[in-house]
């Protein structure tokens, strides 16, 4: 590939501490030419290409934001030539670091799911899979296809929702998303439609990239219902280090979705993914997630409740280990009159690493009879971490019931020595405390993914990852 | 306009609880010398800068008094009519002694900041009660205070206004077993935005900080709560709560709240919780059903919650003052 | 050997507190010993030092059990030769259920698997023994138990998991008469030949139903006091006010 003038301005090296050098970099690598030429790659419809140059212009005018985790270490340098078209996507077993491959040994993973996982096949192998249970939804009724694909086919339901639940100017990374994204899942359930069976993303993920800007597009209609299971215990891993995605779901009245997510990105990615639900009347969003690697994650899932009667839950767990720092918990507004949402949140933190709980409850002036209860509990193993709770609440209506609680501190020495006198060594009592503090997401997932996370927690307990 | 009252860790700037925002009020300050201070011993001193907590922006007051308590009861009154004032006390509580202060303050259509220093040696202890009662009165309130081992301060605020009301504490438990209670009660009107920056820090072992405020808001007034016990890596055995409540009793009302727990040690117990909203239907109820009408059983339902703070009045005719503030915003009386 | 547990000299501290000053014991198998005395004086120090419950401290003193010196060896190392406790304030401990703790511990001690239908049918009956609501065996362990229902929860780990040297903390401790009977009931199942039994406890109706052997009196750190019967006699009748006396 000839070296373009792009390249070469590329080759200085800046300091990304600074923050305007890192601003000057990161405009630098991205321009509309490549936005350009990755909607021509993929065949789209000229309102699609408007739509990603105008996420471009607000991801340049847009700054990085004043709180959280110090994001200055993102290598932007690669991402042009990463998300160009055409170019080597992939990574050779050599590049992909002992850990990650000691996991895969770890978690029992099978070895054609570990080409996927590691970014070096091209083809993830669930081809057999996915197709056959493509025909039993088609049967039904309900779309799931890849966003490229239902981008041409499905274009009216396409337009009329993507964008609309995260808005492109959400933040500078939702602009980036939408600049240059590519892959991720349509899915569509119809009126009435009861899905018995949960659909889980990586069934249809047959593109080289590992996923780091897709965009996931859910759409439940009227009285039909959905479980949809993001991701997977056995860590990911890419030459780049960012994951910007989106996830877009609407919720019609009376519908209801579960959206389990177990994140496990590898320990040098930036996670820093949006994930909103708009919710119609009688509509209800449950979303259960466990937060597990990556370097530096901000994950705050969001729910709106528009419709009156419409509710939302969100159990989540995230574990934060050496040299992580994971910022993530959840937002909610309470639109509607007679909404209601419970929020359980629980983290871990362990030899050095952060966890950082954020939440956001808005409860809107006409928001009649809103109920909104949050818990949220931190457990230090040790006083190397650190575990910070930064819980907002906003509240305007008069006749609303909000209550909020949270706890931080370590193990109960009592239980530890309770557990001990019927024979636990420490470390056992110690990792079924832990488990059990995880408890209340692992019993929401359906059971193997509730097995694969529990075997995550141990591996992280016992400090073989990172 | 100028930010202050910053938030201990920045949120998300759409949350509007990172900072306070105020006009730039203080050019138009003089010197104010009808206070009265009695039962404890003061010298005038040099004025300091002021920093970080409160502003981004430099301010110096024009009064500073230094302030030596003893055994008997100390008494600051303030009564402030058209006035614009900015003072500073820097109060210490020498080793092993045991006081009580009042800070009594009234004004109307005025300006007021005071910046109160308390050093609390070791084995001190000090009950600090202030009242605060202001009628178009833009006031601001920064206390800092440092305790060495074994100290322990009561701290406990009542406070009635229609305007901007600005309360930062910040207090350090340095010492081993030293202990910071804070109490806040208030009640704001009209068009009144109440903006509480409690900060306790847990510093050396065996150290304790409870953070307790309850309030009401009525007709259109604001509140944003920021709360804040940080566990520094170090204050082992440390224990931490803050309870946060807040009633809306109005439907024009807002509350915002932030109570943060910071921790860097494992070995603490640290708890929050906080509600907003309205009073507990049942127990409006139950007390209607024994006679009282409405405003009755709100009032006593008001005192119920503010009891925490209330029973740390230790000066009868204060607390009766505060009882019968809390009567008239119920019954819509001006304070 | 006929002595199961032999405390020499043992003084204990916590927090800074002398508790123990010097308190010698000896429990021989198919015994029953009760220990008494006013509260503060070390009765549940006692029984926490024997499992080298890291939040007391051994100044000084020994502990041999079945033959091994058990003084400073780790709590689930003690637990597994044989010694167990129940709780006079049994933990919660979310995440597990009890069926699948108490198949946990039983496993900790044998080298064979645990036959799942075999443990579930005999939990079954244990749990209807102890007139237990079954419901609680697939329950978190102890989590929103009633005090009844915990204690309960302890004997049957009691009975599953067979010690050789029973440590029972004021099991009586808020029960009623009903509880207290079928507590007893439990324990008596469990006694034999073989084993021995430490209990600490402060009501006169537990201890007509579990016929002890011995009494001690325990005052300020140590055993000022042993008997049988007839020491008990005295005891419920005139308190411990004799017994401060000489301490």
């Amino acid at each position: 590939m000839a070296k373009t003038e792009l390249d070469e301005l590329n080759t200085n090296i800046y300091d990304f501490k600074k923050k305007d050098d890192y601003a000057y970099k990161m405009k630098k690598g991205l321009n509309a030419n490549i936005v350009k030429e990755i909607s021509k790659q993929k065949n789209e419809p000229e309102w699609m290409l408007k739509l990603r140059l105008q996420a471009l212009e607000i991801y340049n005018k847009l700054s990085l934001p004043d709180w959280g985790p110090d994001l200055s270490e993102l290598d932007m340098n690669n991402l042009a030539t990463y998300v160009k078209p055409k170019s080597e996507q992939k990574s050779s077993w050599e590049q992909v670091p002992d850990d990650i491959k000691d996991t895969f040994e770890r978690l029992g993973i099978p070895k054609a799911e570990r080409d996927y996982l590691a970014g070096v096949g091209a083809q993830y192998d669930s081809e057999v899979v996915y197709h056959s249970i493509k025909d039993e939804l088609i049967k039904q009724g309900v779309i799931y296809t890849d966003i490229d694909t239902a981008i041409k086919e499905y274009p009216e339901m396409v337009k009329k929702y993507f964008s609309k639940c995260v808005p492109l100017a959400d933040h500078k990374f939702i602009a980036l998303h939408y600049a240059v994204f590519s892959g991720g899942s349509f899915v569509y359930v119809p009126k009435g439609k009861k899905l018995e069976m949960p659909l889980q993303s990586y069934y249809r993920l047959n593109s080289p990239e590992s996923g780091q800007f897709e965009h996931t597009l859910i759409v439940v209609d009227e009285g039909a219902s959905l479980h949809f299971i993001e991701g997977c215990s056995a860590p990911k891993y890419s030459k780049i280090n960012l994951h910007a995605g989106c996830v877009e779901l609407f919720v019609k009245k009376n519908g209801y979705l579960r959206y389990s997510t177990i994140e496990n990105w590898s320990k040098n990615m930036l996670n820093l993914n949006t994930k909103k639900a708009i919710i119609d009347s009688g509509g209800e969003v449950d979303w259960v997630s466990g937060s597990f690697g990556s370097k530096i994650s901000m994950l705050y899932p969001m729910s709106i409740l528009k419709g009156d009667n419409s509710k939302t839950e969100f159990t989540g767990i995230s574990f934060a280990g050496h040299g992580q720092n994971l910022d993530t918990g959840f937002k909610v507004v309470h639109i509607g009159k007679n909404t209601k949402s419970v929020i359980n949140s629980r983290s871990i933190s362990k030899n050095g690493g952060i966890s950082t709980y954020r939440s956001f409850v808005y409860v809107m002036k006409n928001a009649q009879n809103a109920k909104c209860s949050v818990s949220c509990d931190g457990l230090m193993l040790d006083s190397k971490s650190r575990s910070d709770t930064i819980p907002v609440s906003n509240i305007q209506n008069q006749s609303v019931v909000f209550s909020h609680e949270a706890t931080v501190g370590k193990i109960s020495e009592e239980a530890i020595f309770y557990l001990m006198t019927r024979g636990l060594s420490e470390e056992d009592a110690k990792a079924l405390i832990v488990k059990g503090f995880s408890n209340p997401v692992s019993k929401e997932l359906p059971m193997e993914y509730a097995v694969e996370m529990n075997r995550l927690i141990n591996l992280e307990l016992e400090g073989s990852i990172g | 306009m100028q930010k202050i009252n910053k938030s201990p860790v920045l949120t998300s700037n759409n949350f509007g609880i990172n900072y306070f925002f105020v006009e730039n009020v203080f050019e138009k300050l003089k010197p104010f010398k009808n206070f009265k201070i009695t039962n404890c011993d003061t010298q005038e001193k040099e004025p300091e800068n002021i920093t970080y907590p409160i502003c981004e922006f430099s301010v110096r007051p024009n009064v500073c008094k230094k302030l030596c308590l003893n055994e008997s009861t100390a008494k600051v009154e303030f009564n402030l009519d058209g006035d614009s004032v900015f003072n500073e006390q820097k109060i210490e509580v020498k080793s092993g002694l045991k006081t009580k202060i009042i800070f009594d303050f009234s004004a109307q259509n005025s300006f007021l900041f005071n910046k109160i220093i308390f050093d609390l040696k070791e084995e001190s202890f000090c009950d600090a009660v202030f009242v605060i009662n202001t009628k178009n009165t833009n006031n601001f309130l920064n206390f800092e205070s440092v305790l060495q081992k074994n100290a322990k301060l009561n701290l406990t605020f009542a406070t009635f206004s229609n305007t901007k009301s600005i309360f930062n504490v910040f207090s350090k438990n340095l010492g081993e077993n030293s202990e910071t209670n804070l109490n806040t009660m208030y009640i704001t009107r009209e068009g009144g935005k109440i903006d509480l920056n409690l900060f306790v820090q847990n510093i050396g072992k065996n150290t304790k900080a409870n953070i307790n405020s309850n309030g009401a808001l009525l007709d259109s007034a604001e509140k944003s709560f920021k709360g804040t016990i940080d566990f520094l890596k170090g204050a082992q055995k440390s224990f931490g709560a803050e309870k946060e409540y807040c009633v809306l009793l109005s439907s024009g009302a807002i509350s915002k709240s932030l109570p943060m727990l910071l921790c860097g040690e494992e070995d603490v117990t640290g708890s929050h919780s906080s509600s907003s909203g309205k009073l507990d239907e049942n127990q409006l109820f139950y007390l209607m059903s024994r006679g009282l009408n409405k405003k009755e059983a709100t009032s006593l339902l008001l005192k119920a919650k503010f009891n925490s703070g209330l029973k740390q009045i230790f000066d009868e005719e204060l607390k009766n003052k505060i009882l019968e503030k809390i009567d008239r915003s119920v019954y819509g009386k001006s304070f | 050997m006929k002595t199961l547990l032999q405390i020499e000299n043992l003084c204990v501290k916590s927090k800074e507190k002398q508790i123990l000053k010097g308190l010698t014991l000896k429990i021989g198998k198919g015994e029953t010993h009760i220990i008494m005395g006013p509260n503060g004086a070390g009765k549940s120090t006692l029984l926490n030092a024997i499992l080298n419950n890291p939040a007391y401290e051994k100044t000084e003193g020994k502990i041999i059990f079945d033959g091994a010196d058990i003084t400073d060896k780790k709590t689930d190392e003690i637990a597994r030769m044989g010694v167990f406790m129940s709780f006079q304030n049994p933990q919660e401990i979310e995440g597990i259920s009890t069926f699948n703790f108490i198949k946990s511990a039983k496993q900790k001690r044998t080298n064979n698997p645990i036959n799942y239908f075999e443990l579930s049918e005999e939990l079954e009956e244990n749990a209807t023994y102890l007139q237990m609501n079954q419901g609680l065996l697939t329950r978190d362990l102890n989590v929103g138990f009633s005090g009844g229902e915990k204690k309960k929860n302890e004997i049957l780990q009691l009975l599953e998991l067979n010690p050789k040297l029973a440590i029972l903390d004021e099991t009586d401790s808020g029960l009623d008469v009903d509880a207290i009977n079928i507590v007893s009931k439990g324990i008596n199942a469990y006694k034999n030949e073989d084993n021995a039994i430490l209990l600490v406890t402060h009501s006169s109706k537990m201890l007509e139903k579990l016929k002890p052997d011995f009494v001690h009196i325990l005052v300020d750190g140590q055993i000022v006091a042993t008997g049988g019967t007839q020491l008990l006699d005295e005891v419920l009748k005139n308190g411990y006010k004799n017994f401060k006396k000489g301490v």
